[in-house]
């Protein structure tokens, strides 16, 4: 059973698009013309390294995909140069970059790759992994000829670990995907693998037939290659090997026989030939055809060839067949010989089958002790090799079974990630409003307030005002009166006595001298009268007293209200009328605060009120005989505040004196 | 031959009384025989008027004040109203308005009401021009003094022909009521009023819409 080599026909792929990105600028130009440079399969592979690595370095510069591209160059010629740690690393890099920019073929031939490396070192669950990631991704792109491939390639690595139906299942998807492809060489090289792995696996499984069918097909396959000659010369060895196996000796000797005549096999491929030689001889000693010497002439001919070309599992098979033929022919020391040889072959190169021949030939050439040691060994390499193959079988299904898990995983963290930012954005709108609310409410609030602050302002602006319409309507009053007074009165009088004085002024009687005497002293009188009115005039009987009259009337209505006594002294000489409305309204509210306190906290009977003026300064003094308090032990009440920010807001001073029992005593200092 | 004249005088203001007294007295012809009585209010007024009829000695001449403070029953509320009453119970007698008021518009109410016999403005007034006034009642009235005179002058010269609901508009205005309370002094409605404000402002040449404007040419034309 002959297999081909793995193939990685991707990176063929990946030189032909790297040239047709069109050049944005002058750097990506220069790192275009690097890489096609690099690409180039007939520059020196120094040199193709130096330009990879260029335009990787200038590609740090530019953009995540212009580097990846410059990245999957370089990758490329590490596999030609067969540097696989390097190949390891650059698309490990990658596969990060390619996730960055999500370029999802430059991830699944990253992967692709990655499972590749891991294949050559037969490192074969870890391999599966990333194919399976690989050829999930191509699937997703519709990529068939790369899906096809990898498929393949998992097919061959689960043939190596005899998962046989895993391996099977794979290598007819790849047969499937593959044969949609133009058919040329190297498709169909790809085909032939999987027959041949089909072919392989039902052997093992002992379907023969089936075995036939598939290794027939890889004839077929040889017909339409052009270059056929390695795969038709491995299909026949494969067929004659089968019919051997199957125990159909004839057939195999004939066969054998066909492939020993052609003797340019020895000149092309001499391991094969060997091969060739010790299934001709096996056969020929089975079929009974040929003398014992003429077969070991046979043997050690194809032993000898297998020992020049040092072909480890030519001579492992060839040992083995030889071994047989002593066993067989009663020379057990021969028989001894070459089955150790085979046992050594096999450890070295982990040939498990061939182990375990080995050790059921040698339990039946041994005696005693010997015999049952290797018959105990068989038994329990059989057993572990069973759980192995069970194990890496379950380890595939586990890998196919978990990358999907991955997958729906990775959905689910997506999606709790998705409502994780769902619920923060809903609570961070709900914070949002919550806060705006709060902001709005205390605005509302100390709106409310101000409006309050306002409107009290205002009525206290509205009292003035009335009282100044009560004023102006006791001066027109006033004004009305004197009017008529000087009308009715004084110019009636006036007028009588001019006409009378007139009518007298003719005369020159004694009479009339007295008459107009006493005309003369009416004139006194109505110069007097005139002198009244002119000094009721001077004198503003209203002015001055506006707004003490309303503080007399909140100080009434207040007073009564608490059932308290008041006095209020108040200095002639402030103009009130000077005064800002601010200043008077404050005065106001200030009186009306200390009352509520008075009533509320002092428990007072009297509480005197004085207005006085000093050097532009007001004093206005608030004095009641209640309970009093401790100024520097208690807190500051809402009154007392308002006080304050009403005292500071006319730039006044404030003074609170106050004795526990005695009363309490305000003085607000108020410059004008 | 002696003529005796039977004189009430309303006024009051004692002083001005003694003052017409005194001229009168003074400078009466020496057949003229005057008897005067004195009324200080609208009730004395009254009652001297009824007692004369009824002493079947009715009075010749009534001098009567505008100003006079109102009657105990308020139906009489000034020497216009009294001057009407006496019209009616003295249609005889002659009656002189002796007044401090000088607005036109008070002048041509008073002399389109009462039509009286001598109308004197006090501020026009001497013991000559006294004098000179009851005479002329006397003999030959009626006797207007120069203000008075001066407005009917005016009035007739000028082409303008106002009605008196004008006048009292043109009057309101000029003491300061707004048209809107023109209403409640007139008992016409505001667009009639608004009407004859708009026709008052043609008749008077007014072209702005200010009332100002229309007092003023009303003033200066001799309306106000």
């Amino acid at each position: 059973m002959i297999k081909s080599l793995n193939k990685l026909l991707p990176l063929a792929v990946l030189c032909l698009f790297t040239s047709s990105l069109f050049a944005q600028n002058k750097e990506l130009d220069s790192i275009i013309a690097l890489r096609s440079l690099a690409n180039d399969n007939n520059t020196q592979l120094e040199n193709r390294f130096k330009y990879a690595r260029k335009a990787v370095k200038m590609s740090y510069k530019l953009s995540d995909s212009t580097l990846l591209t410059s990245k999957r160059v370089l990758s490329y010629l590490f596999l030609i140069q067969g540097d696989y740690d390097s190949v390891f690393k650059i698309n490990h890099q990658n596969v990060k970059l390619a996730e960055k920019v999500k370029d999802t073929f430059a991830i699944a031939n990253a992967y692709n790759i990655l499972g590749f490396y891991h294949h050559i070192y037969e490192k074969h669950d870890s391999a599966y992994f990333y194919y399976f990631k690989s050829v999930k991704l191509f699937e997703k792109l519709n990529n068939i000829k790369n899906q096809g491939e990898v498929l393949a390639n998992m097919a061959d690595i689960q043939e190596t670990e005899r998962d046989y139906i895993g391996c099977e299942s794979n290598a007819i998807k790849s047969i499937a995907l593959i044969e949609q492809l133009p058919e040329n060489d190297y498709n169909l090289e790809t085909l032939w693998n999987t027959h041949n792995l089909i072919a392989i696996v039902a052997a093992e499984l002992e379907q023969y037939d089936r075995a036939l069918e598939y290794y027939d097909k890889t004839l077929d396959i040889c017909n339409r290659m052009q270059d056929a000659y390695e795969k038709t010369l491995f299909s026949n060895i494969n067929i004659a090997a089968l019919y051997r196996r199957k125990g159909d000796f004839a057939t195999a000797e004939r066969l054998y026989k066909k492939l020993y005549k052609d003797t340019s096999i020895l000149a092309f491929d001499p391991t094969s030939y060997s091969i060739i030689l010790s299934g001709l001889a096996h056969a020929k000693f089975k079929n009974n055809t040929a003398s014992a010497s003429e077969i070991k002439e046979l043997f050690n001919t194809a032993y000898q060839i297998s020992e020049t070309e040092d072909d480890e599992v030519g001579l492992l098979s060839i040992s083995m067949d030889m071994a047989d033929f002593y066993f067989e022919t009663k020379n057990k020391d021969s028989a001894r010989h070459y089955v150790d040889k085979a046992y050594t072959i096999g450890n070295d190169l982990v040939a498990n089958e061939t182990i375990l021949e080995a050790l059921l030939l040698k339990s039946k050439i041994e005696t005693g002790e010997q015999a049952e040691a290797s018959l105990n060994a068989y038994i329990k390499l059989s057993d572990s090799l069973q759980k192995a193959e069970r194990s890496i079988r379950n380890k595939f299904a586990r890998i196919d079974y978990e990358t999907d898990q991955i997958k729906a995983e990775k959905e689910r963290v997506s999606k709790e990630r998705f409502m994780f930012l769902l619920l923060s954005i809903g609570l961070f709108v709900t914070l949002a409003l919550i806060y705006i609310i709060f902001t709005q409410l205390s605005k509302n609030k100390a709106l409310t307030f101000k409006q309050q602050q306002q409107e009290t302002n205002e009525e206290i602006y509205n009292l003035m005002l009335s009282q100044q319409n009560k004023i102006d309507e006791a001066r027109s009053t006033e004004k009305r009166r004197i009017s008529e007074e000087l009308h009715d009165g004084i110019l009636g009088r006036l007028f009588g006595t001019r006409l009378s004085l007139d009518s007298l002024n003719r005369s020159n009687t004694e009479e009339a001298i007295q008459s107009r005497e006493s005309y003369i002293d009416e004139l006194q009188a109505i110069e007097q009268e005139i002198r009244k009115v002119s000094h009721e005039l001077n004198t503003d009987f209203i002015s001055n007293s506006r707004f003490i009259d309303i503080v007399k009337t909140l100080l009434e209505t207040q007073t009564k209200a608490y059932q308290l006594e008041y006095k209020l002294t108040n200095n002639d000489s402030i103009h009130w009328d000077a005064i800002t409305n601010k200043t008077k309204i404050h005065i106001y509210r200030i009186l009306q605060e200390s009352l509520q306190n008075i009533y509320k906290h002092a428990k007072a009977s009297k509480v005197e009120i004085s207005f006085s003026i000093k050097k532009n300064v007001i004093c206005l003094t608030i004095t009641d005989d209640g309970s009093g308090f401790e100024i520097n032990k208690s807190k500051k009440g809402i009154g007392i505040k308002n006080i304050t920010s009403r005292v500071k807001e006319i730039n006044g001073e404030l003074k609170i004196k106050s004795e526990l029992s005695k009363g309490t005593s305000i003085t607000i200092k108020i410059p004008i | 031959m002696q003529e005796t004249i039977r004189i009430l005088m309303t006024d009051d203001h004692p002083m001005i009384i003694e003052g017409y007294q005194n001229t009168l007295l003074a400078t009466k012809k020496e057949t003229q025989e005057l008897q005067i009585d004195i009324a200080n209010t609208c009730d004395q007024s009254m009652q001297l008027m009824q007692r004369s009829i009824e002493d079947e000695n009715p009075y010749d001449i009534l001098f009567m004040d505008i100003s006079l403070p109102p009657s105990a029953d308020e139906t009489i509320t000034s020497g216009e109203d009294l001057s009407k009453y006496a019209r009616e119970i003295l249609p005889e007698a002659k009656i002189v308005i002796l007044t401090m008021f000088n607005e036109p518009y008070r002048i041509h109410n008073i002399i389109k009401e009462i039509k009286p016999e001598g109308f004197v403005v006090k501020s026009d007034l001497t013991s000559r021009e006294l004098a000179s006034a009851f005479q002329a009642v006397v003999n030959n009235p009626p006797f207007y003094s120069t203000t008075v005179t001066r407005f009917l002058r005016t009035t007739l010269e000028s082409e303008i022909e106002i009605d008196d609901i004008d006048r009292k508009i043109l009057y309101l205005l000029s003491q300061g009521v707004k048209t809107k309370s023109l209403t409640n002094h007139l008992g016409v409605s505001t667009s009639s009023i608004e009407k004859r404000k708009k026709n008052l402002k043609e008749v008077f040449s007014v072209l702005d819409s200010q009332d100002e404007t229309l007092l003023n040419e009303a003033r200066k034309k001799g309306f106000l």
